[in-house]
């Protein structure tokens, strides 16, 4: 996420934050409070929460700027702080890690052959329903997700993040991924059965 | 269901750009003759782009600035390395390599090598000639403090300097 709207690369960036230009730091923290805070989302699932440690992760990032080596992504080096927080938050808060198998939120459908029918429902209407189906699995299933698709992280540096091995990687996206299919095709099934019976 | 299992992970992997050119081959010409795979190969890509559509959570609209309010608060803090001198991480490694050498290097010089083949055993234990009286009494006992405490000083005094030279360079900027 090299940078789009100023001219100036995150390294750029923190280089003239490290020579004093705190107010630069803005940019890094607007440029990256949806990845962070839809990360900490994922593992709390309460935005009370996740604005407190979306605004720890920046603040400690802010601290340890010194540290940061140019060598690995600003963003990856941002999102393992924020993985270590959001761990540390839910030890400290004792909130119970709550499976998204809570089923009851969503009406199951007995058609379980429905194919992916997706293409039937609007295009705004189909990422809320991604987003929907994210919040029903586990915080770690979602934040692998997450880290995967929006926050533009290669397995390499998911691995990096989580402090796992890459191939640990590897299997929890794909187990995560087919957990959440099974969730949309329940979840599109019964959305196409109440479109079409309009 | 482990080759369903198996499929869809080939297909994934696929997907995402990670099988190697061999295995890309296999799966492409899977693709074109089982209708089995190619319709997996289809849900697996609608649910890749459904997932690269998803949105991120809006923060709320304040969130920037309570960060910047926030930050105003703290410094950044001095990078790890700058505190951490490697000369003294060095240094106490050195000491004790040549305290672990100097240690073996006696041990040897004591094993009688020459020993006749009568002996039961091929290496006898050598028997330390150490005189610990004469080493550790009590006035090596407080040389070895005062050592301890003038290195400690010396330690405070580096760490205090250092702290007001960045105070004077901080107040000039």
């Amino acid at each position: 996420m090299q940078d789009m709207q100023n001219g100036q690369t995150d390294n750029e960036l923190i280089r003239v934050v490290l020579s004093g230009d705190h107010q630069a730091y803005k940019t890094l923290v607007e440029r990256y409070q949806h990845y962070i805070f839809t990360l900490a989302m994922r593992l709390t699932g309460s935005r009370e929460d996740s604005e407190e440690i979306a605004q720890d992760v920046f603040v400690k990032a802010f601290r340890s700027l010194a540290d940061f080596k140019f060598t690995a992504k600003f963003s990856t080096w941002l999102y393992t702080i924020a993985h270590n927080t959001g761990i540390t938050h839910l030890r400290k808060k004792k909130l119970s890690i709550q499976s998204l198998d809570q089923e009851g939120t969503f009406i199951q459908v007995e058609n379980q052959e429905s194919d992916f029918k997706a293409n039937q429902i609007e295009e705004k209407h189909r990422r809320q329903m991604v987003n929907k189906a994210i919040e029903l699995l586990s915080p770690e299933d979602a934040q692998i997700i997450t880290l995967f698709y929006k926050g533009e992280q290669t397995l390499e540096e998911i691995a990096r993040i989580l402090a796992v091995e890459p191939n640990t990687v590897k299997v929890r996206l794909f187990r995560a991924r087919q957990r959440l299919k099974e969730k949309m095709e329940r979840y599109f099934a019964e959305e196409v059965k109440s479109l079409t019976s309009m | 269901m482990d080759q369903e299992k198996n499929m869809e992970l080939l297909l994934w992997e696929y997907i995402d750009g990670q099988l190697s050119g061999e295995e890309k081959i296999r799966v492409e010409q899977l693709l074109h003759q089982d209708a089995e795979w190619k319709k997996t190969f289809f849900e697996i890509k609608e649910m890749n782009a459904l997932l690269m559509s998803s949105e991120t959570e809006q923060p709320s609209m304040r969130f920037s600035k309570n960060v910047m309010d926030e930050i105003a608060r703290y410094k950044i803090a001095p990078a790890t390395k700058s505190y951490v001198n490697k000369k003294i991480v060095f240094g106490i490694a050195g000491f004790f390599l040549v305290l672990i050498a100097g240690f073996l290097i006696y041990l040897f010089t004591q094993i009688d090598f020459s020993a006749s083949s009568s002996t039961p055993m091929p290496v006898e234990l050598p028997e330390l000639k150490l005189d610990w009286k004469k080493w550790i009494n009590s006035t090596s006992v407080q040389l070895f403090l005062m050592a301890d405490i003038v290195f400690g000083l010396m330690l405070l005094d580096r760490f205090l300097t250092k702290r007001k030279n960045a105070a004077i360079n901080k107040l000039q900027h």
